[in-house]
């Protein structure tokens, strides 16, 4: 936040994600409106009237039993490569740092 | 050890049914997430940062060698081939799915055991002294008293809706080794002046953003009134504990607000009308719990076996492992052994399906069938003859169970932090990990001696930092994990908070800084002075000028 | 709101009174013979004028409100509603014990506010034996909620038997057979 204080702050990119109701697992909404486990595949926007439709896809899917807890998360470019903004949702994207074989899903654009 | 009565099998089982059903109502729709989250919550089932997280109870931390086999068949099955010892003698899996967890619950039930009241503001999984039973400065076995406790506590209409979480943790040794001073109530048996045996009640001791340690409220209770003593301070707590603020809902909060004496007072009045009442033990029920944890039956040996001490001399690594991880059992040529889950650079308290399988196998062969586990993350076998020690490590060593850490500056705690935890502002998994690997030469870990590292990943504390002789906290700084270090803190029976050095470290930087902090007391101890003493003696400053002379 | 009472979904034959409303002298609402609930604050400002009615009274105290405070006055209730303004706010469980255990409290004690079919096994146990429920709750699943434990570790009130370290022998007997 205070990097960016200076310069005319740049619309966040944001995705959504949630964990699936059944198994757990971290998932991405998709643009089909699919959940997908892959970052890479999530539905990307930098408008805020994009990002809250996506959220309300999201709820629908609440209602419909598939998934829980979605959220906007906020990404970010580096190198070419959209990851998310914060050690929490990098490590959520791609697993436990402890150990190499914990690691869910690599971090690819 | 204990075992299920016909009354708590049909208890436990009658609760997977319970949870089975509510399991169908939320996958059915007939329960949001917001009405089943309480319910979920009550039989340990949490959603973490990558998927739902199973914590099952191991009362007072003991386990047959069949219940550890059905902790590893789980982990192997449901999960992903391992699970996590925590700070509170429970195992956690990282990886069920919500729709096996019913089918978990029944196979724990198979083995009597649960996850019931692991998690949700009421009174959680009982802890206990981890060498209850074997040690030799114990009055009494703490975990007679703790299953009475489990008991009284379960399901407990009154107080299954607290202000806030409640732990209680109960020790028979005046060596406290189950911090029965940073508890919401801590029981140390004791004597009174007549001989008779009681407890010393504590309360009000905690961690988490205001760490402080327990008051003693009634220097000696007799038995009998265990339950009703309890009662009455849970009732007090229930009606007057916060719970307009979550940061201040717990009993600590309230006994400092109210005062310890005052505090002291209510609950005594309250007692009076409870006092001899439905919840008075009766002694013959003592009695009948007490059988259960019998000792085993020793065999008479003389204090020494002439093969131990052949290996001891001969094997050096064996012998340095004997130094660190074996303690004097109260029984003639029986030891206690602790076996590690600290293994150089591996994640604190994390272990595999084959390895709890090795352990079991070993319980089963040379500890009567019995396996703790201690709130440091580690387990113990703690009736092992010495002429099986060379035996017992063979094994160990070939599961990756035998490093000669115990208590050792890489004997680190460690909460899951930010790369399991939904709470949690930094990692503390990795900052162990580096630690052990910076102290990776064993040698060197023997001169230094006792030192206990603690590390949490945000401020509520589960990685006992507070209590640390270095406490490490992870924080968030615009983004970054930062480690706030504490010098000083201690869990035992000599409790102390730890205080903080000065400016927080980065991620790359807190393991120079532990360092640091290493050597710094190693060129200021005299004699065998251990790190609280020398720490004590010369103040924060020197540490605090070798840290930050640098920067 | 519907008002579940011995495994019935009944009729509430109780009013409450008004904030607003002034207490009757025969001449306005509610009538004389209503049996009528009251708040704290109602109870202690117009006491005289609620002692005149005809019909029975009842006492509604918030989660703050401990009973303890006008024990000397239970007497004059036949019912006493306990709020559970949020389901995890608990005093009200310790208010219930208190009631029936401690201040010989032998009427309705009504369990109102959010009151969850997963609170009621807990409720019961502590006395109550009224609950005001939200609508989209079948009685079935009340049943279901009540019955799915039986075995019981502690006493409290006057439920079923206990087993466990308190039940003793006996104790665990009775209580296996009641499943």
């Amino acid at each position: 936040m205070p990097q960016n204080a200076k310069t005319p702050k740049a619309p966040a990119l944001k995705a959504v994600t949630a964990n699936r109701l059944r198994e757990g697992d971290v998932v991405y909404l998709t643009g089909s409106g699919l959940w997908s486990p892959w970052l890479n595949q999530a539905a990307v926007s930098d408008d805020a009237a994009v990002q809250e439709a996506l959220l309300q896809r999201a709820e629908a899917d609440v209602a419909a039993r598939k998934i829980v807890a979605p959220y906007l998360v906020e990404l970010a470019e580096v190198d070419g490569i959209l990851r998310p903004l914060s050690t929490r949702e990098i490590i959520r994207a791609a697993g436990p740092t402890v150990r190499a074989d914990y690691r869910t899903a690599p971090l690819v654009a | 050890m204990y075992r299920y009565d016909e009354f708590d099998s049909a208890f436990v089982k009658q609760r997977v049914t319970q949870f089975r059903g509510q399991v169908a109502r939320r996958l059915a729709g007939e329960l949001s997430e917001d009405e089943f989250k309480p319910l979920r919550l009550m039989n340990g089932l949490y959603l973490q940062l990558h998927a739902y997280m199973l914590r099952v109870a191991i009362p007072y931390g003991t386990l047959s060698s069949r219940q550890m086999r059905k902790l590893a068949h789980i982990a192997r099955t449901y999960d992903r081939g391992y699970g996590h010892f925590t700070t509170r003698q429970n195992i956690q899996y990282n990886w069920p799915k919500l729709e096996d967890v019913p089918e978990i619950l029944e196979e724990l039930a198979e083995v009597e055991m649960h996850a019931i009241q692991t998690s949700g503001n009421c009174i959680r999984n009982v802890t206990a002294d981890h060498f209850a039973g074997a040690s030799a400065d114990e009055i009494e076995d703490p975990r007679i008293y703790a299953e009475i406790i489990r008991q009284w506590s379960s399901l407990h209409p009154e107080f299954s809706f607290l202000p806030r979480k409640f732990k209680i943790a109960i020790t028979g040794a005046p060596n406290d080794r189950a911090a029965v001073r940073l508890h919401d109530i801590g029981l140390q048996l004791c004597r009174n002046d007549a001989g008779a045996v009681g407890f010393e009640v504590i309360v009000g001791g905690g961690q988490g953003r205001t760490p402080i340690i327990g008051t003693t409220i009634r220097k000696f209770l007799p038995k009998a009134h265990l339950l009703s003593y309890l009662e009455a301070i849970l009732r007090v707590y229930n009606q007057l504990g916060r719970r307009d603020n979550l940061y201040k809902a717990r009993i600590k909060i309230l006994l400092q607000q109210t005062g310890a004496e005052a505090f002291a007072r209510q609950v005594e009045e309250e007692w009076v009308h409870l006092k001899d009442g439905a919840l008075t033990l009766p002694a013959e029920e003592i009695e009948r719990i007490e059988a259960y944890f019998a000792p085993p039956a020793f065999e008479g040996l003389p204090p020494s076996d002439p093969a131990f001490d052949v290996r001891r001399f001969e094997d050096r690594d064996f012998a340095r492992w004997v130094r660190s991880n074996v303690a004097a059992h109260k029984q003639s040529g029986y030891a206690i052994v602790s076996i590690s889950l600290k293994p150089e650079g591996e994640a604190p308290g994390d272990a595999s399906a084959a390895q709890m399988e090795a352990v079991a196998d070993l319980a089963e062969a040379y500890s009567f069938d019995e396996v703790l586990v201690s709130h440091e993350q580690n387990l113990v076998l703690p009736h092992v003859k010495l002429s099986d020690l060379p035996k017992v490590w063979d094994k160990l060593v070939a599961f990756g169970l035998a490093t000669p850490n115990i208590g050792l500056v890489s004997d680190i705690i460690a909460c899951p932090g930010l790369d399991y935890c939904n709470l949690a502002n930094a990692r503390s998994i990795p900052v162990a990990q580096r630690i052990s690997q910076r102290f990776r030469d064993l040698n060197r870990q023997h001169e230094i001696g006792d030192l206990k590292i603690k590390i949490s990943g945000c401020i509520n504390a589960c990685g006992h930092h507070h209590v640390g002789h270095i406490g490490i906290l992870g924080v968030d700084k615009k983004g970054e994990e930062f480690y706030q270090i504490t010098l000083g803190g201690s869990a035992d029976e000599n409790a102390a908070i730890g205080k903080i050095v000065g400016p927080a470290f980065s991620y790359d930087d807190v393991v120079d800084a532990v360092d640091s902090i290493v050597d710094t007391y190693l060129g200021l101890r005299q004699d065998n002075e251990k790190f609280n003493d020398t720490y004590a003696r010369v103040g924060i400053t020197p540490f605090k000028e070798k840290l930050y002379a640098a920067a | 709101m519907p008002l579940l009472k011995d495994g019935q979904a009944i009729d509430d034959p109780w009013a409450a009174l008004p904030e607003t409303a002034p207490v009757q002298d025969g001449t306005t609402e509610p009538a004389l013979d209503v049996d009528l609930i009251v708040t704290l604050d109602q109870w202690r400002a117009k006491r005289e004028a609620l002692l005149q009615r005809n019909g029975r009274l009842g006492l509604r105290l918030r989660s703050d409100q401990s009973p303890a405070e006008i024990a000397s006055d239970l007497a004059h209730f036949d019912l006493i509603a306990l709020e559970f303004p949020k389901f995890t706010d608990g005093r009200a469980y310790s208010y219930a014990r208190l009631l029936r255990e401690r201040h010989g409290f032998s009427g309705e004690l009504r369990a109102v506010g959010n009151v969850l079919r997963d609170q009621l096994f807990f409720m019961l146990r502590c006395g109550f034996d009224s609950f005001e429920v939200a609508s989209h709750e079948s009685i079935a699943a009340w049943h279901a909620a009540i019955s799915e434990v039986t075995v019981l570790y502690q006493p409290a009130g006057s439920g079923p038997a206990t087993g466990g370290v308190l039940g003793g022998p006996l104790g665990r007997a009775r209580a296996v057979a009641a499943e």
